[in-house]
């Protein structure tokens, strides 16, 4: 259906681009304008990524945290994503070496694979 | 009322605040440049800091007068204090006014375009004025009545201050700050000396006239602690943009030139651990800028970096 998100977030960053274009534009004003478009930027590049990629991430951390996962009542992917990462957060003190190099080797991948 | 209004009244000075202007925009840190006129047709150049809803980190601006007033007795090119306006009530947000001190900014100076025998002498000068500022006799300058000397226990000390700044802060959990405080916890090492710590030393926070360093700016962070602190921040390979000149002064230059002009030596495990240290902050204090910003506080869309957050994990991973 027209217009997509993608067309919609699109649109919104070409109307940006022509305020940016104008000469008359303050400096305060355009020191926001680059804030605004960097955030609309990012969405646009990540938005249809994310739930993918939570479902992805939740399977990891459940099986990190074995029993410690809390258990799953059918909670949306990005809702039962932020409980993981709670969950996951609070058994990391407790850990022993193995576990954590273990959760140290999965992090570091997900900062390079997380859209947002 | 205006902001010249506002200044004639804090000052008591009618008619003699010429020349305002305003430098920073949005909900950032408004600074505002003036001239105050005296009745012998001298002027004062004068610069009022005040605080943005949010930022980065609450700090206090009572505590940053209190140390610039000590500082004035000190070898170190610092603003001399003039006024303050601690709770806002003058200007809306507390605010601290200081005198304007010659020289401009420039915070890629070591990258930018001079050339590089001029940049490696400002990257010098740079180190050198940072062991001047760990050289400061903090005790004959009263700063241990300001500041809380943590001793040996310095690296516990600041990690108990920025877990405490994430657990206030942070609007989800983060395990990858997690996994970074109880390795940081169990490797803390043990200082071996108090020194007035700058704790955000960097090209930015420096005004320069040629190659002179002609000010030291913005002390609000500034505590009694360890001198690896310091250097681990400029050390750091994330601001390695703003310290290091590739090819030409890189961090083993700029350690080494800290060890020859101090005498002191440079113990490059604990330093590894205070590079660590200076991600995690780093991490922090993006962590507390999401809270600003979507509290609407600040206009800076700042969230925990991809970069910083790569950086602590792979310094975490191999146990720095």
């Amino acid at each position: 259906m027209r217009p997509t998100i993608d067309d919609q977030l699109g649109g919104a960053d070409r109307l940006l681009d022509l305020v940016a274009a104008d000469p008359g534009l303050g400096d305060g004003s355009r020191e926001l304008l680059v804030n605004a478009r960097r955030l609309l930027r990012t969405v646009r590049r990540s938005w249809d990524r994310v739930v993918p990629f939570a479902v992805a991430d939740n399977a990891r951390m459940a099986e990190l945290l074995g029993e410690a996962a809390p258990p799953d009542v059918g909670k949306g992917p990005l809702e039962r994503q932020e409980e993981l990462r709670a969950a996951l957060a609070a058994a990391i003190p407790d850990l022993d070496d193995g576990a954590r190099a273990e959760i140290g080797r999965y992090l570091r991948e997900r900062v390079e694979e997380d859209p947002a | 009322m205006t902001p010249l209004a506002a200044l004639e009244a804090f000052l008591h000075a009618p008619g003699r605040v010429v020349d305002v202007r305003r430098t920073g925009v949005g909900r950032s840190r408004q600074n505002w440049l003036f001239d105050l006129r005296h009745d012998d047709g001298s002027r004062e150049p004068l610069i009022l800091r005040s605080d943005p809803d949010g930022g980065l980190v609450e700090t206090d601006r009572a505590l940053e007068f209190a140390l610039l007033g000590a500082l004035v007795d000190a070898d170190l090119p610092t603003p001399p204090p003039h006024s303050l306006d601690a709770d806002g009530t003058a200007f809306g947000s507390p605010s601290l006014m200081m005198g304007r001190l010659p020289g401009t900014c420039d915070y890629r100076v070591l990258t930018g375009d001079r050339p590089e025998a001029e940049r490696v002498a400002i990257a010098v000068a740079l180190c050198e004025l940072l062991a001047r500022v760990h050289a400061t006799d903090w005790k004959a300058l009263g700063l241990g009545e300001l500041f809380t000397d943590p001793g040996e226990q310095a690296a516990r000390h600041e990690l108990d201050r920025w877990e405490g700044i994430l657990r206030r802060d942070r609007l989800a959990a983060h395990p990858e700050l997690e996994l970074a405080l109880v390795a940081l916890r169990e490797r803390a090492p043990r200082s071996r000396r108090t020194v007035l710590v700058h704790a955000d030393f960097k090209p930015g926070n420096v005004l320069l006239r040629g190659v002179e360093i002609t000010a030291l700016l913005d002390w609000e962070l500034a505590h009694l602690g360890d001198p690896l602190e310091d250097l681990g921040w400029v050390t750091q390979p994330l601001r390695a943009g703003e310290h290091a000149i590739p090819g030409r002064w890189e961090a083993a230059d700029l350690i080494g030139h800290y060890e020859e002009v101090t005498g002191e030596p440079v113990d490059r495990e604990a330093l590894r651990w205070w590079v660590t240290f200076s991600t995690f902050k780093t991490a922090v204090m993006q962590v507390s800028g999401l809270r600003a910003f979507l509290e609407g506080r600040s206009d800076e869309p700042y969230r925990p970096h991809r970069r910083v957050l790569g950086s602590l994990l792979d310094d975490v991973n191999r146990g720095f």
